[in-house]
């Protein structure tokens, strides 16, 4: 064929453009390691399995195969590609100790974005390719179409803050796991937490005025919550303010919140929406506490609010220990892990969630087996009996009518002198996925 | 006042993004569908070169000297462009154009995706938190800064074209690019310079956004929104970009605030609809341009 002189250079640049889409948009990290056998997989034989891993020999052989979808290189990188990060580094971990069963866990990563067409297509990948289970994910609304494909395959799911009801109790999909859940967010939990936090800030209460992007079911999220803290707490409602995913000015919207200047601000969404609302609210003069939901905006984002508007009166609820907390000796672990290993990103919140899910996966392969496959892998997720109470202030359970677990909150606040999130209170709420999750459903 | 400062400053981001696809459309004629990814390249890239406090006090020249540099440099950038690209395709069909900044667009979104890999940060600007009280109403500096620099950038543009010699080659190319190439102006030059022009507006716009939100890849979407504010003023006219932004800022933020969050984001949209059914070329542009398009 030829081509005209003249359009050559639009050739050119469409051939450009689809080789740099195509190199930025589906990075693998797949990782093989060495090794031999550790038994057991909870936070304490973990770190006993890291402490010992000088004596022990790598482990080796075939290894387990895991597929691991996240957010590489978009918009809500930040979010969700530090807990494939933090499941790296506990099976980077875990293999130099000896692996499972003397093999090594490979995660094989693939960036979806957060793009439904290439989520199928990488999960039919990667489960046409034989792994065991699939995990990770980005967000909510991206995900059934991946859950459609690991149910044609049998390959159970893991992720780490689902708010699909497939895997809701009493009665969840059969493949489908969750390590968190964004309807914690307006859990009971959370309603018992809030007066908790701010227990010494507002000892009679006070106004709350809430934020979520727009998404399905979002908008209940504060409502449900607001109406919730109303009904069982000293705590009024204020306003709700939902902005599209569009949105990047976010002005307008934050405007009636100043104006109504509630006691305080939870701030829920992600990535740069979360920041982007307290960045705006602060400037447009609020001044009242933030309170971040750390599951959504982790500690790195905290920091970035931090460093636009400063340190003061910044507070997070969180189902998971933050990185900040540096004596607690799982943390500790996570840490010198990633100066061993490497991140991208600097661990945060969501790094500690990935490990958990590096836990979660590598106690199931232990019971599963030396010669484990995909059903056999699920039928021990579901008998998943984890102890991880350094991490997440209490034991995670699945069973055949819970896929979600419990979870346990707490809260912190930024401390303004040191930068670092410090507990602002002592205790962890439960939240109790049988039971918080039903109401929440029944508003929408 | 409050509410009329979020208008205006919300207008003059619309009006400077506008100005980046009306300048570039009034000499070549080229619908120029890149834009957007000219400001989000240059969001990421105010947000890596622009310098940080500690930077800033070390030495106070260097803000505004990365400012220059990147203005500069995005000038620099759009003559490059015009001359490797668009220059090339000349005589050639108008879609053929169009799919050239539509292949720019996809380019430079995977670029700045390769590079910042989705990062969502703030441009590093002095004084975001600084606020004045005006008539009784807490108003935010850097409101005033952008409704200030939307109308020097539009009023500079006014007089480059009505008043500068150059401005006047850039209006005889664009209504008669046979006659003006006849009559000695060169059009790569004129060409080239525009293209320069708009992507140096693609640097305000971003500095412009810089001041109220993260850099992000979202800024593509919002960039998109300048382009119905040009359609909605007329493609090829300077005149038409003030009463188009103030217009779709206006609806934008009564909707946002006492109608529907939601609604909001669509206002602009909806505004080019009805205007192009009632007047498909613009609130100012000109009717014989339909048919050019």
């Amino acid at each position: 064929m030829r081509t005209t002189p003249s359009l050559r250079p639009l050739l050119i640049l469409l051939v450009l453009a689809l080789v740099v889409s195509a190199c930025s948009g589906t990075e693998d990290a797949d990782l093989t390691e060495d090794g031999s056998t550790t038994e057991g997989a909870t936070a304490d034989e973990s770190s006993a399995a890291a402490d010992d891993s000088a004596q022990e020999a790598p482990a080796s052989g075939d290894p387990y195969r895991i597929g691991w979808l996240t957010d590489a290189s978009s918009v809500t990188r930040g979010t969700y590609f530090p807990e494939f990060e933090g499941a790296q580094l506990f099976v980077q971990q875990l293999n130099q100790a000896g692996g499972i069963h003397g093999r090594p866990i490979e995660l094989e990563m693939r960036d979806m974005q957060i793009d439904q067409e290439l989520a199928v297509t990488l999960s039919t990948e990667l489960v046409d390719s034989g792994v065991l289970m699939l995990a990770g994910g980005t967000i909510e609304g991206r995900m059934p179409p991946v859950f459609e494909v690991v149910r044609q395959a049998g390959v159970p799911f893991l992720t780490g803050h689902s708010a699909r009801p497939d895997m809701f109790p009493p009665e969840p999909d059969p493949l489908l796991f969750t390590v968190g859940n964004v309807f914690e967010a307006m859990s009971d939990a959370r309603v018992e937490l809030w007066p908790l936090v701010f227990g010494d800030e507002f000892p009679d209460g006070g106004t709350v005025s809430c934020y979520i992007h727009e998404g399905p079911a979002a908008f209940a999220v504060c409502e449900r919550w607001l109406e919730a803290l109303e009904a069982a707490t000293a705590w009024s409602a204020g306003s709700v303010i939902n902005a599209p995913l569009q949105t990047s000015d976010f002005s307008s919207f934050v405007q009636p919140l100043v104006d109504e200047d509630p006691d305080a601000f939870f701030d829920i969404s992600i990535a740069s929406h979360a920041i982007g609302v307290a960045v705006a609210a602060r400037n447009a003069g609020y001044a009242g506490p933030i309170a971040f939901s750390m599951t959504a905006t982790p500690e790195t984002d905290i920091q970035t609010v931090v460093e636009q508007v400063g340190p003061d009166n910044i507070w997070a609820l969180s189902n998971i220990t933050s990185i900040d907390e540096t004596d607690v000796p799982e943390i500790q672990q996570i840490l010198a892990s990633a100066e061993e290993f490497g991140t991208e990103i600097t661990p945060n919140s969501a790094t500690v969630n990935g490990w958990l899910m590096g836990m979660v996966i590598a106690d199931s392969l232990e019971r599963c087996g030396a010669d484990c496959d995909p059903a056999g892998l699920r039928d021990a997720l579901e008998t998943l009996d984890l102890d991880t109470v350094g991490l997440t202030g209490g034991p995670l359970r699945f069973s055949e009518t819970d896929h979600v677990g419990p979870r346990y909150w707490t809260g912190y606040r930024l401390n303004p002198d040191t930068g670092v999130l410090e507990r602002a209170i002592d205790t962890w709420v439960e939240f109790d996925s049988a039971t918080d999750l039903l109401s929440p459903l029944a508003t929408e | 006042m409050t509410l009329l400062i979020d208008i205006l400053s919300l207008a003059a981001t619309y009006a400077v993004m506008a100005s980046g696809f009306v300048v570039v459309y009034r000499t070549s004629r080229v619908l120029n569908l890149a834009q957007p990814g000219f400001v989000l390249l240059a969001g990421y890239l105010a947000v890596d070169l622009l310098p940080d406090a500690a930077g800033r006090s070390a030495n106070p020249w260097v803000l505004p000297f990365a400012v220059v540099s990147l203005l500069l440099g995005g000038a620099a950038v759009g003559g490059l462009v015009y001359w490797a690209l668009i220059r090339p395709l000349a005589g050639q069909s108008r879609i053929s154009l169009i799919m050239m900044t539509l292949a720019m667009l996809f380019l430079l979104q995977a670029l700045t995706q390769y590079i910042w890999s989705g990062a969502n940060s703030f441009i590093p600007l002095p004084g975001n938190q600084t606020a004045l009280e005006l008539l009784g109403s807490r108003v935010r500096l850097f409101d005033l800064v952008a409704i200030g620099l939307g109308a020097l950038v539009l009023g500079l543009i006014g007089v480059l074209y009505s008043r500068s010699r150059f401005g006047i080659h850039m209006r005889a190319v664009a209504e008669n690019p046979a006659l003006a190439s006849r009559r000695g102006i060169d059009i790569d030059r004129v060409g080239a310079m525009s293209w320069a022009l708009a992507t140096s507006l693609a640097v305000v716009s971003a500095l412009l956004t810089g001041m109220q939100s993260p850099v992000s890849p979202l800024l593509i979407g919002a960039t998109l929104k300048g382009f119905s504010v040009a359609l909605v003023g007329g493609l090829d006219s300077l005149a038409g970009i003030a009463p188009a932004a103030l217009l779709i800022a206006l609806m934008e933020v009564l909707v946002i605030q006492f109608v529907d969050q939601q609604l909001g984001q669509t206002v602009p949209f909806v505004v080019m609809l009805a205007v192009l059914m009632l007047r498909p070329w613009g609130l100012r542009g000109t009717v014989e341009e339909l048919d050019r398009v």
